[in-house]
């Protein structure tokens, strides 16, 4: 069994757009799970009501077998660190970071002892006696995360802890608060929008879309194999075109013909199929040649540079597709090319009936 | 191109004649300042001091003496103590659902709730003696239902109809500063404190209230200074029985003819204000600090649970009853005669009745205060917008490092056209009796008197209206339209004036219903035949029958009426949607 089980969770502001949608989870202990989605997915209620600031309508938190369903959220022993950190801009730094220890009477040597050392988990020890406002948001993050781990929480929730840095600085932060996490074996779920974040940070990574876990699953494991187009996009893969299968199990889309390697799919389906960005190999287009399957034939709309390989995009039919190409490339914008993707670059969706 | 250089030029290098324009904008406000606000104060000042040439401080320390004038100011402090605390006691969860809470109908609540601060003193006072007083409507109605002969309700001349009038009057101002602040608390702060391990009530104690606190401090100091020189709500509603400082200044001065004492009384008055004031000012500083705004949609939120529907529904009752009853009842009353619905009282205004106090009809009070206020309205906008230009150009000046040392004559200037703002209006009043009442500058009969000193109080209203209009103004857009070809005149009409119209219409509106409302100067220097609208009500309050109570209350609805419209133009129209006092 989990340290944390969310079971059949559902709550709902508004009658025709429940916020979460029946969600069940487990996270193991020690774990970093990210929990990752388009903003207004139901993430941060999710959240919230693992916290107990909000209280589900339908299902059951369960925390070490325990139900938390009437437990307050000052007695659930859960940390919280706030999308705007929520620092008390009433207090100094160090009088923020022993809150949590005051809150547990903690005996003063003891708990300044706890906050020196806090500080000093996340580098701050110098700026204690600084008032919150007077350091920079990067400083702040830092606090909030030293104030929310002070009183050793069972579980630390995370809500998009670094949406209101920016991005140089996010960068650096995230493996930062990883290595914390870690060094303190803390159990913890971290809410987040962007998909770079989410690989960096978690263990383990839960999409969510419209109040529903579209896809659980380790980093590695989604990037590969996309449970849905939605977690395509959203993890960041451009190509997706629609089409059909035809009665040789091929293929049929408006960009070419396809085969995948393994799965023999049924004729006459609606599909969504997704190529990959990597090339096999790029030729000039001579039309002389009919198109062999796993082809795409098009005109290269603009190469960009991006220091270790160049993006290319191409118009086909309509549809402005990616690639990434790392060798050399001898083509100029207007060019009319010819791709050859690898069948393992591809992966099908059979479309939902609508 | 040249003509462009050249305007530059004309901007930087100004010429003879725009030097001379310049100089009266700026000089015409100071002189108005100095002529009709500080000359008057330094007469009151000299009397209340000086005697028979010398600086005598007997008029000053009598109050000391007087067992009667310690009273007053005992009375004075602990009647303003207490319509503070149970002000801020009835606002303070009043403002928590204000900023917390989405319900429907709240712009009309908050709309309803900010009204009092634009009612003049007279019609407040009116409304309560409709409402609560020995004919008011809830007398009537227990009368019927209990085939009573006295009323039962007795409030009338008591200090609870004084604490009941004051709370009316002032709960909109707690309310709104307290809201406006809490509302740019991120509910989050409460929230990580109940993460950490407090209890809702613990986090309130150790997190929302030391936040909150620069607000409390602000709206309680406020409070406590329109409390504190509360005038006509209690000559109104107290009766001869109860006097603040302000109302025994206006005694001693008009029925006793002791104007010594009236002014040393009123020396003690300023200098209490001005402190009170200026603690004020360092708090709304504090209080202004701009905190980190997080996301307002996640702010207010829907009830939830049966206790917060309580909370809300019961605040909301608060506001409704405590600001819509009596504002209800003046109007029903002024609609009820002895023998059902009319509108004789209405009637009447028009009429010149031989028993009348007057030898005008009312409806001649009613041209004379638009008269006034409409002189007032031009006087206060006219030298407010030279004046917020004056110092909307030194601040630029000293912004740009031109001439240095400006920024703090233009602080200090600032401050000094606030002063009225922190001036009793009766202490004015007296200081234009004494100071006008004689040569060299006798306007005693001037009809120019009561909008000069209706104008001296509404400046601050519309400096703090249009100076934000003014700093809105950026020069890059003036050199933007210039640089596509609108001339000096065109980029005026294309550029400032459409920034500057609606901070203009609000600056004038203040300034007019302040003039309407008026009560404690304008009794002073109102004379008998060509009283204002407040003071005919009150004069009419005075006399007894059915029909002069009935006249001041059809006058009050008036009132309330213009000045309620008044309120929702400057509502519409205001620079920016945080309240400013």
């Amino acid at each position: 069994m989990s340290l944390l089980e969310v079971i059949a969770v559902s709550k709902s502001y508004s009658l025709d757009a429940p916020a979460v949608r029946d969600v069940s989870l487990g996270i193991e202990d020690g774990e970093i799970l990210c929990l990752l989605g388009p903003s207004g997915c139901g993430k941060t209620t999710l959240l919230r009501m693992i916290a107990g600031l909000e209280r589900p309508d339908q299902g059951r938190i369960m925390f070490e077998g325990r139900d938390m369903g009437k437990v307050p959220p000052h007695e659930r022993g859960f940390g919280m660190m706030f999308q705007d950190f929520a620092l008390f801009p009433h207090k100094s730094v160090r009088e923020n970071v022993a809150f949590g220890l005051r809150m547990q009477h903690m005996a003063t040597p003891e708990l300044d002892r706890r906050v020196v050392a806090m500080l000093e988990l996340v580098d701050l020890a110098r700026l204690g006696e600084r008032q919150v406002a007077e350091i920079s948001g990067g400083e702040q993050q830092r606090v909030a995360l030293a104030r929310a781990l002070a009183p050793g929480p069972r579980l630390l929730m995370l809500d998009e802890p670094l949406g209101a840095l920016d991005r140089a600085l996010r960068e650096r932060l995230m493996l930062d608060a990883r290595a914390i996490l870690k060094r303190v074996g803390m159990t913890a779920i971290y809410v987040t929008h962007d998909q770079t974040e989410a690989f960096a940070v978690g263990d383990r990574l839960a999409v969510m879309n419209r109040g529903q876990i579209i896809q659980v699953g380790k980093p590695l494991m989604l990037y590969q194999q996309p449970a849905t187009p939605f977690v395509a996009k959203f993890l960041g893969f451009q190509n997706l075109v629609n089409g059909f299968v035809d009665e040789d199990g091929s293929i049929v889309t408006p960009v070419g013909h396809f085969r995948l390697r393994e799965s023999e799919p049924t004729p006459g389906k609606t599909v969504t199929l997704l190529i990959k960005p990597d090339i096999e190999a790029i030729s000039e287009n001579s039309q002389a040649v009919p198109q062999p399957e796993n082809t795409i034939d098009g005109t290269l709309d603009a190469v960009i540079f991006r220091g270790r390989y160049l993006q290319v995009w191409v118009s086909v039919q309509g549809y402005r597709l990616l690639f990434e190409e790392y060798g050399d490339f001898p083509f100029q914008p207007g060019d009319s090319i010819r791709l050859t993707v690898s069948s393992s670059q591809l992966l099908l969706y059979e479309s939902l009936p609508q | 191109m040249a003509r462009l250089v050249k305007d530059r030029q004309a901007a930087i290098f100004p010429t003879a004649s725009r030097r001379i324009i310049i100089t009266l904008v700026a000089l015409l406000p100071a002189i108005f300042f100095v002529l009709f606000y500080l000359y008057p104060l330094g007469v009151v000042m000299r009397m209340g001091l000086v005697s028979k040439g010398w600086i005598d401080s007997a008029a000053l320390t009598e109050i000391f003496y007087s067992r009667s004038l310690l009273r007053v100011l005992w009375f004075t402090i602990w009647q303003a103590a207490v319509s503070t605390a149970l002000t801020l006691l009835l606002a303070f969860p009043g403002a928590y659902v204000l900023a917390r809470y989405r319900f429907p109908g709240k712009t009309l609540v908050r709309a309803l709730a900010t009204l009092p601060f634009v009612l003049p003193t007279v019609v407040v006072a009116t409304a309560f003696i409709a409402l609560i007083g020995p004919a008011g409507i809830l007398n009537n109605w227990l009368k019927d239902l209990f085939t009573l002969d006295a009323a039962p309700i007795r409030l009338n001349q008591t200090v609870w109809i004084i604490l009941l009038a004051h709370i009316f009057f002032n709960y909109s101002v707690a309310l709104r500063l307290i809201s406006a602040y809490w509302l740019n608390i991120s509910p989050s702060m409460s929230q990580a404190a109940q993460m950490l391990g407090a209890s809702p009530l613990r986090a309130f104690f150790e997190v929302t209230l030391p936040q909150l606190r620069p607000a409390i401090t602000a709206a309680a100091v406020l409070v406590f200074i329109f409390c504190f020189t509360s005038f006509g709500v209690i000559v109104i509603l107290g009766g001869p029985k109860f006097a603040t400082l302000e109302v025994e200044i206006y005694r001693q001065a008009l029925n006793m003819f002791n104007l010594p004492v009236a002014a040393a009384l009123s020396l003690w008055q300023i200098l209490f204000t001005f402190i009170l004031m200026w603690v004020y000012t360092r708090t709304q500083a504090a209080a202004a600090r701009p905190t980190k705004m997080g996301d307002r949609r996640g702010i207010e939120r829907p009830m939830r649970t049966r206790r917060e529907k309580a909370l809300v529904v019961g605040n909301l009752s608060v506001i409704i009853f405590l600001i819509g009853a009596p504002l209800f009842a003046l109007t029903v009353r002024s609609i009820q005669g002895q023998n059902g619905l009319t509108l004789a009282y209405y009637q009447a205004l028009f009429i010149n009745r031989e028993d009348s106090l007057f030898f005008v009809p009312p409806v001649e009070a009613i041209l004379n205060s638009v008269t006034i206020a409409t002189g007032a309205m031009l006087l206060a906008v006219g030298l407010g917008l030279m004046a917020a230009r004056t110092l909307f150009e030194w601040e630029r000046a000293a912004r740009n490092g031109v001439r240095r040392g400006i920024n703090l004559s233009t602080r200090l200037l600032d401050a000094l056209f606030m002063l009225p703002l922190a001036t009793s209006a009766v202490t004015l009043g007296l200081g234009y009796l004494i100071a006008f009442g004689r040569p060299p500058l006798n306007l005693r009969s001037s009809i120019l008197m009561l909008p000069i000193v209706h104008a001296v109080v509404a400046v601050p209203f519309v400096l703090r209206s249009v100076l934000p209009g003014f700093r809105s103004i950026q020069q890059s857009l003036r050199e933007a339209a210039a640089m596509l070809g609108a001339d000096g005149w065109r980029t005026w009409w294309e550029v400032d004036w459409p920034l500057m119209r609606r901070p203009i219409l609000v600056a004038a509106l203040f300034a007019f219903t302040i003039s309407l409302g008026e009560f404690s100067a304008t009794i002073f220097l109102a004379r008998p035949e060509t009283p204002t609208l407040p003071v005919a009500i009150y004069r009419f309050l005075g006399q007894p029958g059915a029909m002069n109570y009935g006249q001041a209350l059809a006058m009050s609805v008036l009132l309330m009426l213009v000045c309620t419209v008044a309120f929702v133009a400057i509502e519409h129209f205001r620079f920016s949607a945080e309240g400013e006092f």
